[in-house]
Formats: C-alpha cells, sequence, structure tokens
C-alpha cells in the first residue's frame, strides 16, 4: 500500500465515515430490541451510512473497507427486505464489523492490515438464517379479537412505499346503505386510494339475524397513503371505526393511545410474547430528544434549513448534522467584531446622551461599518463554494469509467457558486449518487453508443446557477435515458404502485418513480450504484434540505436531474421597483439589464405581436409584461409629471399611447395639444430585463428604485400557490415588500411556451455550433463606410507606411520593404468597392502567395474578432470577395487574398495541374456549406473530382460506397462524428488505412494538432488557407500515385 | 322486484336490477318464507346488477339460519362484479356457489 496522502478530499471523506459511524450502534441497538418486523426507516438509515462508505471507500482504493461494508450492506439489504430476522447473530456480526469499520476509518493508511476474514465470516452466517417465510401477523379488532391472520410477506409489501395501516370497521346497513353508497362502489373507492390486504364480512358475528335489518360488520385491513383523518373523510366512518395498524400486535386508536394499550390485551402471537414493545415506540426517535421546549432554546440558532423542513429532520432521529465545523480564524474575527460592536453601542449610547448630533451620525457610521462587516463575516463562516463538492467528481467520474469500461468526460460548470455549509456538506452523498447512477446506469458501453450514432466519449455534466434567488444543479448525461417500460414493468413486478394507476401514468410520472424506495432498473446489482438505495435517498436529503428534484429524461438521448436548492441564509442583493403605491423587490441574480425608453420612442421600439408586447433590443426581440398587468390592478394610474397628481391611466396598450378618443371631452383634447404629457420626461416606460432562466423579458414597472440587501423571509403557506412571488422582506423604512420570482411569473403569465424554449434552446445550440467554428478575422476598412475581413491565420503582418514612401513603377505601387520591393495591392482595382481615401498613412495587410509576400492597402484597421465565419456567398460574391456576414454590427465583406493577386499579379499564382483520373476523388468533410464549397473550389480548379460529407459519419459511408477516393480533407468539428473520430476509424478500417487523411479546421493550436496526429491525421491545416491546403493536396495525392 | 320459485323442497330466489334496500327486505322475507317451508334456498342472482348491503345482510342471515339446519345458502348466477364483491367480503368461501 503506497503512503496515504491525507488530502482534502479524503480527510471529507474520513469525516463523513465518522459522522455514518457515530450513530450506528444506537442505531443497530435500537433494530435488535425491536421485537416486531424491522423498522424499515432505521435500518435504512443504518444501510445508507454504510452504503456511502462503501462507495467512497472503493474509489479511494480503500479495498479493506470497502470489502467489509459491502458484507455489511448485503446483511442489511436482507433485513430490510424482511428475509432475515434482525436477531443477536445479525446485529451482534454488524456491531463487531461496525467496531472495526472505525477503527479502520480512524486510521486508513493501516486500514488494508486489517484481518477481516473472521467478521466476513460472521456476517456470511448471520446472512444464512432465514426468517420463516410462512410466518403469519394477527391482525385484532379494538376488541382484542383476531380478525385477519395475515402473511408477514402480505403486510410487509402493504407497507412499501409509507403507506399507513389501517383496520376499518363497517357496520354494512349504518355505514354503507343508509349513507346512500353501495359495497362495491366503496369498495372501488377504497382501491383507488390504496390496497385492501384483506377484508371480509363477519358472517357469524351476530348469530341469526334473520328479519333484523341490523348488525352486519364489515372488516377491512387496508394499506393506504391516506392518513387517519382523510381515511375518515374517505370512508365517512368515524375516526372510531378506523384503527391505525401501527406494525405491532396491537392496533392503536388515535387519540386513544394509553387506554388502548392498557386495554387491548391482544391475543399474543408468536413474536409478541417475546417482549411487549411500549405502544409508542413509533412515535418517539430512536435516541432521546429532549422536551421540545428546550430544544428550542437550547439550541443557539438551529441549522439553516428551512421551516418546513426541520420536523420531518427531527422525526427522523438525528440525521441532520447539529455541529458546525467552522475555522478558527473565523471565530477570533467574529469574536473581534462582537468587542468593537460593544464599544460602538457604548460610544454611540454615550453621544446619544450628549444630544451632538454630528457626533451621533459619526458613531452611527462605524456602527454600521461594523455591522456591515459582522454580516460577512458570519456569512463567510456558512457559504461555501460548490466546487468543495464538485472537486471530487472528476475523480469518481475517472475511476468509475475505468472500472466499468467506459469513457466519459465530465463538464463543470459554476462550480463557484456558493451555498450555506450545511448545504454543502448534506448535498455530497446525494450527488454522488446522481453521478454515479449517471456514470452506471445511464451511460452506455462506448460499442452501444457508437452503434447508436453518438460519439464513443459520453459526457456527463454538472451544471450550478442561480435561478430566482435559488441554487439550481443540474446533473445530466448523453446516455440511453430511463427506460419508462422497465420502469413500469419493474414497478409492476415489485408492486410498488397500484396497476391500474400505473397504466395511466405518463412518461414524466413513470419516470419519478424511481425515487421510491427500494427501486431499482438496472439488471445487474453492482457495486456502484447499489441495489435500488439511491434515489429515494437522494430524494431524502434534498427534501430535508428545502430542495426539489425534477427528472427529464428521453429515450436514447440522456437524462437531465435538476435539484433546485434554497440558497439558507438568504440575504440577497435585489433591486426596489414600484407599481403604484407598492414596493417590490426583484432579485439582482436575475436582472439582466435595465432599459428607459423615453416616451418619443416608444412607438418605434415597442411593437405588438399578436397579443404579446414585444421591445426590440439589439436586434432582438424580447417578450414584455407590465408588471401591473401581472399583479390584477385593475384601474392603473399614473402621475402626472406636473402637477404630480395620481390620475387613472386611461391607456389600454402600451406600444399606442392614446386612449380612448370615443370618451375624450373637448376640453381634454384641448388641454391634451396644449401640454401634452406624452412627450414628458416623466412618461419613458421603465423596464426591467430579467433572465428567467432559458430565455429574458422585459418587466414593465412605474419606477425603478435603488438596490438594496434584502433579507429574504418566507411567505406563509396560505400564499403558498402565488408563484409569482419568492417571498417578503422587510425594507429599511419598515415597509413589508414581496419580492417577485422571476421565473413564477413567467410561468403564471404563460410567458414561456414549449415552443419558445424550443426555439430559444435551438438558437443556443446553433450558437454554440457556431463558436466551434469560430476563427479569428481581421476587420479593416479601406473607404470609411465599407467593412473587409480576412481570416488572420493567413496574415504574415501587419505594417503601417507613410504615403510618401510609396513608389510607382510601372503602373503598380510599391514599397521598399526589408531589402526587398513590396508589390502593393488594392481592392478597387479588383472588386466593385470604393477606392483608398487620400491619408497620411496606411496599413498594410502583408500576406504571401506562391512564395511571395504582396500587400494589401488599407485605410484602417478596425478590431481583431472571434467569429463563426458562415458567409452569404450569393448578395456580394465578385472578384476578390467570397461573400458577406455580420460582424461587429456591420455587413462585412469577406477578402478573398488569393483572388486578388490572381487578377492583378497573375504570375505570381501557380494552382498545381493535377489529373483527376490518377489521382483519385476528394472527399471533403465539413459540416458547414460555406466551407464545403469554397474547399471543393479550390480542388476542382486544379481539375480535381470532389465528393462532399456533412459528417464524419456520412463520409464513412461514402468511403465505403464510392471508389476511387485518393483522399481526404476533413473538418474536425462537426456533429454525429467529428474528423478526429472519423480518422480513427479510417486507419481502423484494413482497406483505407494507408488513405490521406488532411483535417482542416478552424482550431488553431499546438494541442489541437497535436490530437490530430494523434487520432493519425496526415496533415493539418487552417481554413481558407487555399495555397497550403493545395499543396498539401498536390504532395500527398502525388505521392499516392507514385506509390 | 324479486321472483321466487317453489318446487319438490327447493326455492329459488331470483332478485332482479339493483337490489336497493326495499328490495333487501322482499329478498329476505321470501328466504324467510322458503325456510319456514323448510326448503333449500337458492339465490339466482343472474339477473341482479347490484346488492346493496341490506340485500347482503339478508343472504348473510338466511345462509346463518339455514346453517342451523346443517344447510347452506346456494348462490350461482353471479356476474363478475358482484362475484368480486363476495370475494372481498369472504363470503363466497361461506356461501355455496355454484
Amino acid at each position: 500500500m503506497p503512503a496515504m496522502e491525507i488530502d482534502e478530499t479524503l480527510q471529507l471523506f474520513l469525516e463523513e465515515a465518522r459522522d455514518h459511524l457515530r450513530d450506528i450502534e444506537t442505531d443497530l441497538l435500537a433494530i435488535e430490541t425491536e421485537t416486531g418486523p424491522a423498522d424499515v426507516d432505521l435500518v435504512n438509515k443504518v444501510f445508507r451510512g454504510i452504503h456511502s462508505i462503501k462507495g467512497a471507500a472503493g474509489f479511494f482504493g480503500l479495498n479493506r473497507i470497502k470489502e467489509l461494508s459491502h458484507s455489511m450492506e448485503n446483511l442489511l439489504n436482507r433485513i430490510r427486505n424482511l428475509e432475515v430476522v434482525p436477531g443477536r447473530t445479525a446485529i451482534e456480526a454488524l456491531l463487531k464489523s461496525a467496531d472495526v469499520l472505525s477503527s479502520m476509518v480512524e486510521d486508513p493508511s493501516r486500514s488494508e492490515d486489517v484481518e477481516i476474514g473472521r467478521l466476513l465470516e460472521l456476517l456470511r452466517d448471520a446472512n444464512a438464517t432465514r426468517s420463516k417465510a410462512s410466518a403469519t401477523v394477527d391482525i385484532p379488532d379494538p376488541q382484542g379479537r383476531v380478525i385477519f391472520r395475515i402473511p408477514e410477506d402480505d403486510l410487509e409489501l402493504a407497507r412499501k412505499g409509507g403507506k399507513n395501516l389501517f383496520v376499518m370497521f363497517f357496520d354494512m346497513v349504518k355505514d354503507i346503505d343508509a349513507k346512500g353508497m353501495h359495497p362495491l362502489g366503496l369498495v372501488k373507492e377504497l382501491e383507488k386510494t390504496g390496497l385492501i390486504v384483506e377484508s371480509r364480512v363477519a358472517h357469524d358475528a351476530d348469530g341469526n339475524l334473520l328479519g333484523d335489518a341490523g348488525f352486519v360488520p364489515f372488516h377491512v385491513f387496508y394499506a393506504t397513503v391516506l392518513d387517519h383523518e382523510m381515511t375518515c373523510l374517505l370512508t365517512g366512518l368515524p375516526p372510531s371505526s378506523v384503527v391505525a395498524f401501527d406494525g405491532e400486535r396491537k392496533p392503536v386508536a388515535a387519540g386513544k393511545l394509553v387506554a388502548a394499550a392498557k386495554k387491548a390485551a391482544p391475543k399474543p402471537s408468536k413474536r409478541a410474547s417475546q417482549a411487549a414493545p411500549p405502544p409508542e415506540r413509533k412515535t418517539a426517535p430512536s435516541t432521546p430528544v429532549a422536551d421540545p421546549v428546550v430544544t428550542e432554546s437550547d439550541k443557539p440558532e438551529p441549522e439553516a434549513i428551512p421551516a418546513g423542513a426541520t420536523p420531518r429532520g427531527a422525526a427522523q432521529g438525528n440525521t441532520s448534522p447539529s455541529s458546525l465545523r467552522v475555522n478558527v480564524k473565523s471565530l477570533d474575527r467574529l469574536m473581534t467584531l462582537a468587542g468593537e460592536l460593544v464599544l460602538s453601542r457604548n460610544q454611540l449610547v454615550q453621544k446619544v446622551g450628549s444630544k451632538n448630533i454630528a457626533e451621533i451620525q459619526a458613531s452611527s457610521q462605524g456602527l454600521s461599518l461594523i455591522i456591515s462587516e459582522l454580516q460577512e463575516a458570519v456569512m463567510s463562516t456558512r457559504m461555501q463554494p460548490l466546487s468543495m463538492v464538485f472537486g471530487k467528481f472528476q475523480r469518481v467520474v475517472r475511476d468509475l469509467a475505468q472500472d466499468l469500461g467506459k469513457e466519459i468526460r465530465l463538464e463543470v460548470e459554476g462550480e463557484d457558486v456558493e451555498l450555506d455549509k450545511a448545504v454543502i456538506e448534506s448535498i455530497g452523498d446525494p450527488l454522488t449518487h446522481l453521478v454515479r447512477n449517471a456514470v452506471d446506469h445511464g451511460i452506455e458501453m462506448p460499442e452501444i453508443r457508437e452503434r447508436s450514432g453518438k460519439p464513443r466519449q459520453a459526457v456527463v455534466k454538472l451544471h450550478a446557477y442561480h435561478e430566482a434567488g435559488k441554487v439550481v444543479i443540474d446533473v445530466s448525461d448523453d446516455g440511453r435515458g430511463i427506460d419508462t417500460d422497465a420502469v413500469r414493468e419493474k414497478a409492476a413486478a415489485q408492486k410498488l404502485v397500484d396497476p391500474q394507476h400505473l397504466a395511466n401514468m405518463t412518461e414524466k410520472e413513470l419516470v419519478n418513480l424511481i425515487f421510491l424506495p427500494g427501486f431499482s432498473t438496472a439488471k445487474v446489482v453492482t457495486d456502484i450504484s447499489g441495489r435500488g438505495v439511491g434515489m429515494d435517498v437522494v430524494k431524502t436529503n434534498f427534501t430535508k434540505l428545502g430542495g426539489v428534484i425534477d427528472i427529464e429524461s428521453r429515450q436514447g438521448r440522456g437524462t437531465r436531474i435538476r435539484v433546485k436548492l434554497p440558497l439558507t441564509l438568504a440575504i440577497i442583493p435585489s433591486l426596489l421597483v414600484s407599481v403604484q403605491d407598492e414596493t417590490y423587490a426583484i432579485p439582482q441574480v436575475n436582472l439582466v439589464e435595465l432599459v428607459r425608453i423615453p416616451a418619443k420612442d416608444v412607438r418605434n421600439r415597442i411593437e405588438r405581436i399578436g397579443d404579446a408586447l414585444v421591445m426590440r433590443l439589439r436586434g432582438h426581440l424580447l417578450p414584455l409584461l407590465k408588471l401591473s398587468q401581472v399583479l390584477g390592478i385593475a384601474t392603473p394610474t399614473f402621475v402626472h409629471p406636473e402637477s404630480g397628481e395620481q390620475k387613472p391611466d386611461r391607456r389600454t396598450r402600451v406600444d399606442d399611447r392614446r386612449g380612448p378618443r370615443e370618451r375624450e371631452t373637448p376640453e381634454e383634447k384641448e388641454r391634451r395639444r396644449n401640454a401634452d404629457r406624452r412627450y414628458h420626461s416623466e412618461s419613458a416606460i421603465n423596464i426591467a430585463v430579467l433572465s428567467a432562466g432559458t430565455f429574458q423579458y422585459g418587466l414593465i414597472v412605474d419606477r425603478l428604485h435603488e438596490s438594496e440587501e434584502i433579507v429574504v423571509k418566507p411567505l406563509g403557506s396560505h400564499f403558498r400557490n402565488c408563484s409569482c412571488y419568492a417571498g417578503a422582506t422587510i425594507l429599511g423604512d419598515g415597509r413589508v415588500s414581496l419580492i417577485l420570482d422571476v421565473v413564477g411569473v413567467t410561468r403564471y403569465m404563460n410567458l414561456s411556451d414549449v415552443a419558445g424554449s424550443d426555439r430559444s434552446r435551438d438558437e443556443e445550440s446553433r450558437h454554440r455550433q457556431k463558436l466551434r467554428d469560430a476563427q479569428s478575422m481581421l476587420l479593416f476598412r479601406v473607404a470609411e463606410h465599407e467593412q473587409f475581413a480576412v481570416p488572420l491565420s493567413l496574415v504574415s503582418r501587419l505594417e503601417v507606411i507613410p504615403r510618401a514612401s510609396i513608389e510607382k513603377i510601372g503602373g503598380r505601387r510599391t514599397i521598399q520593404y526589408r531589402g526587398g520591393s513590396l508589390p502593393l495591392l488594392e481592392l478597387s482595382e479588383v472588386s466593385q468597392v470604393h477606392p483608398l481615401p487620400d491619408q497620411d498613412e496606411y496599413f498594410v495587410v502583408v500576406y504571401a502567395v506562391g512564395g511571395k509576400e504582396v500587400g494589401l492597402i488599407v485605410s484602417r484597421i478596425v478590431d481583431i474578432v472571434e467569429a463563426s465565419v458562415e458567409f452569404d456567398e450569393s448578395t456580394f460574391a465578385q472578384p476578390g470577395i467570397i461573400g458577406s456576414t455580420i460582424l461587429s454590427n456591420h455587413t462585412t465583406l469577406l477578402v478573398d487574398l488569393y483572388d486578388v493577386v490572381k487578377t492583378s499579379l497573375p504570375g505570381l499564382v501557380k494552382a498545381p495541374e493535377l489529373d483527376a483520373g490518377r489521382t483519385g476523388k476528394v472527399l471533403v468533410v465539413d459540416d458547414s456549406p460555406f466551407y464545403r464549397r469554397q474547399i471543393a473550389g479550390y480542388l476542382k480548379e486544379c481539375g480535381l473530382e470532389v465528393v462532399e460529407a456533412v459528417n464524419g459519419d456520412e463520409a464513412l459511408a461514402l468511403l465505403e460506397t464510392t471508389g476511387g477516393i485518393g483522399l481526404v480533407l476533413t473538418d474536425v468539428e462537426m456533429p454525429v462524428m467529428d474528423g478526429l473520430e472519423l480518422t480513427r476509424r479510417v486507419r481502423s478500417i484494413e482497406s483505407l488505412r494507408h488513405l490521406p487523411v488532411v483535417a482542416i479546421t478552424s482550431l488553431s493550436g499546438e494541442e489541437a494538432e497535436r490530437r490530430g496526429r494523434e487520432a493519425g491525421v496526415d496533415g493539418y491545416l487552417v481554413k481558407l488557407d487555399r495555397e497550403k491546403i493545395l499543396a498539401e493536396v498536390e504532395k500527398l495525392l502525388l505521392r499516392r500515385g507514385h506509390r | 322486484m324479486i321472483r321466487s320459485q317453489s318446487a319438490g323442497g327447493k326455492t329459488s330466489v331470483a332478485p332482479e336490477g339493483n337490489v336497493g334496500t326495499q328490495e333487501a327486505e322482499q329478498l329476505a322475507k321470501a328466504m324467510e318464507d322458503a325456510i319456514a317451508q323448510g326448503d333449500e334456498v337458492a339465490v339466482d342472482l343472474s339477473a341482479c346488477q347490484a346488492l346493496s348491503s341490506s340485500a347482503i345482510g339478508a343472504m348473510i342471515a338466511c345462509h346463518n339460519a339455514l346453517r342451523a339446519k346443517g344447510s347452506r345458502l346456494r348462490v350461482h348466477g353471479t356476474g363478475e362484479e358482484i362475484l368480486r364483491l363476495l370475494r372481498i367480503m369472504q363470503l363466497d368461501r361461506h356461501f355455496d356457489m355454484a
């Protein structure tokens, strides 16, 4: 074992492991003292802990820890599935193992030497003891009479999915007939919301009732997700007739707990007779918890977990950490600041007494400074970047991929997004699960990916960003997606969902079934993602943090799991805006920019398309919403710019500033003519441009105010359905202000339709596609209003020359340059463009053609831009010009440097003459039609025959079907199959192995070239460098011809 | 509506349609009469669409009365739905299901 380096990640794991192990002993003992079937929640908790330890140990190479925890996990799994009774042997084995595991975790460097063989044997032995398959559970009625005897397996099945069990007691005449119900109708109703485990009519209950309409009892043992109250509502039964069955031998009526426990004295069944457990076991957590009142005041500041989530956490035992590790330095700083705070207060108190306003102001300033610092310090102790969590995933993915023989790249974005420390610490495990799941289940083997036309290398993406004051973490992969049919089958087989319900489920609902406990679609249980732990644990963990988890999956395309986490302790910078008298806060994270449209421009800038208002913003259409409309303000008002009065706004349309004329009185008309407020500066329209995730929109507000740091207060639950608000805050002046939920508003107003977002996504992918083909372009001008561009890669140098140095010899301009003469060309000599203006100085773009340098005179160098070059070849094409595009907001002509020389100095240009019959055809592969045509053009000029393909896949197909191809010129970045992959494929096919392949790319640089060479290309050339391309083509074709 | 046929010490009672509370009383009466005659009783449910609780109660009562004489209530002609109901109530284990 190599010397163990205790790095940060390992340290994190060890701390986590210690946390997991700390509670294990008590939990195991609690499991053992139970007499009924094992408490699934508790077993699950232990199981998860051990499972996490196993997973992390695996990737740190701590094999002994992994082995031991794996065996423990196996046993726990069987206990959880009720296949093994958690008796003395099992618990003993688990406890001993946990002890050893703890010591191993304490000293990981020596863990490999620990002897665990005996423990493994103990665990195996415990594993072999089976519970009796035929065990039954007696279900008594409140009087203690056994009314049902149910196989334990059935009971467990019913209990799966957190179902509540009730013994219900119907008087068929009173509870069914008299209420106008039908027995069958009732049964159907019950089956809709639960499972009738067992039911019967106690036909002999009251003997012979002939002639008496009286008493026919009908007992139902019912498993449902409904609680006691809801079940009573559903059945119309009085609460006393619906008795909760708590998994013990005795049913306990709600509210009659003690009475029932005393009175019931149930018929003892096999296991209950061993020890009568206290009836309140279920409600008490496994570890003692103090009186709730004491707990409140005892904890100085509870964990920053949203209020709604806390009770759950408490009920589940002490799983959420109650202490926090804080850097001692931060603590010292806090202490110092607290000291200063006290000093400042003393000063202030003193000065308030002196009534010296100036001095009071000074100390209040000092105080506010200290408070700001204190706030920052407190926040900083809690906020940590996601890189803490994301950091370890590179290795997780890499190692895992290697183990599984998969090729996977992990892309991480947004690792500097900060979250509360408590959140950061708690999301490690569930995120690891998600990533592992993606790698293990989501991503296919490379061969399978290839067969379905995907690149061999899969991508798993972690992307974190802020949205609407929350942090969103996306875990996505481009794997096989979730097979909804498999989910359906599995759910049916495991009876997790009622089959009828299952049949009616939508795809989305089906996908979300994987969050049910015990669910796993993987056919093989691996030690990587486990056996159905995972998604339910993941969900519980995130929910505990107040988070929301959602899956989107497209079969064959991939899966995206989106986790939304609240920024706890949220103090967020916000912009305050107002409509009428109310002030609202907009989180700064959503704010893109502020636009103010002067009254006179409104008509030009704001338009109406159908029913929607849009604004033109730098060439894009931005949808607009009026906040007053969003909030449903029926009678908008405006403040008159001169009088300051508030008057009703009669304008119905923002884009048209006229009110309904017919209602206007002659006096009003007159007044309007005199001082038309439409042109007053106060009538300008204020728009906050907001980002709502995938798209942006503008929100029209009455006034824009300052920005302020606000403390987010959650809205009461009665506002839960108001999707427009994310919370509330108290402003500096003491008023309450609502925080707008920027995304919620769009949902409320139906602004994001599917088509829109699809379009924006398309737009985005096109944009990315373009960026990949980006090239550096040199922008220059000859006459001031015409912009030109040349690929920077073709330019040798730029020179500045004084006009005086230009010589004119034989009708040709040259300059003396580096000991020779440099012929100067002007674009207007070749193309129909405006001539060079008179200037004292010119710029010369120096480039080489046919081994000789020439210079193109221009008046001004504008810029060098990274641009995707997709040129329009038709509109402006002419000699010397390839085509046009828009660069830096100007129509720009792309200059064909080669053509310029060819036209003005034909002697310089030597195009190789090639014989297509001898050399074979050339295959040009490029996804951009522009480049494809350009390159094909060069080749055709030399007399070559050209075949074209748009991606590697198509190229391969062409190579198979078309004979006589002697050379491949391929772009590197292409969809479906890129150029490097194409090269590798060509190299792997015996008949094509010697075919020359040249990569032609806009990606230059050594790294790119090295990768090209590795893939096996013969040449690596830059796009549009016609000369080099042709030279290389000639060289390779001739070489081949000679062979 | 209840049809009742009696022949050779056997009475067949056939409730029709939706056997509500009122019909249940008639059903009980018909079965009571048959038992009083000392007949075997069979219920033909082939024309019955739905059974109310009272009807089921009546059948149980009749069954219990017959059982005291060492006999069982015969039930036949049950449709799928009604059979399901009887099974859920576990009455199929007690009645003589044809």
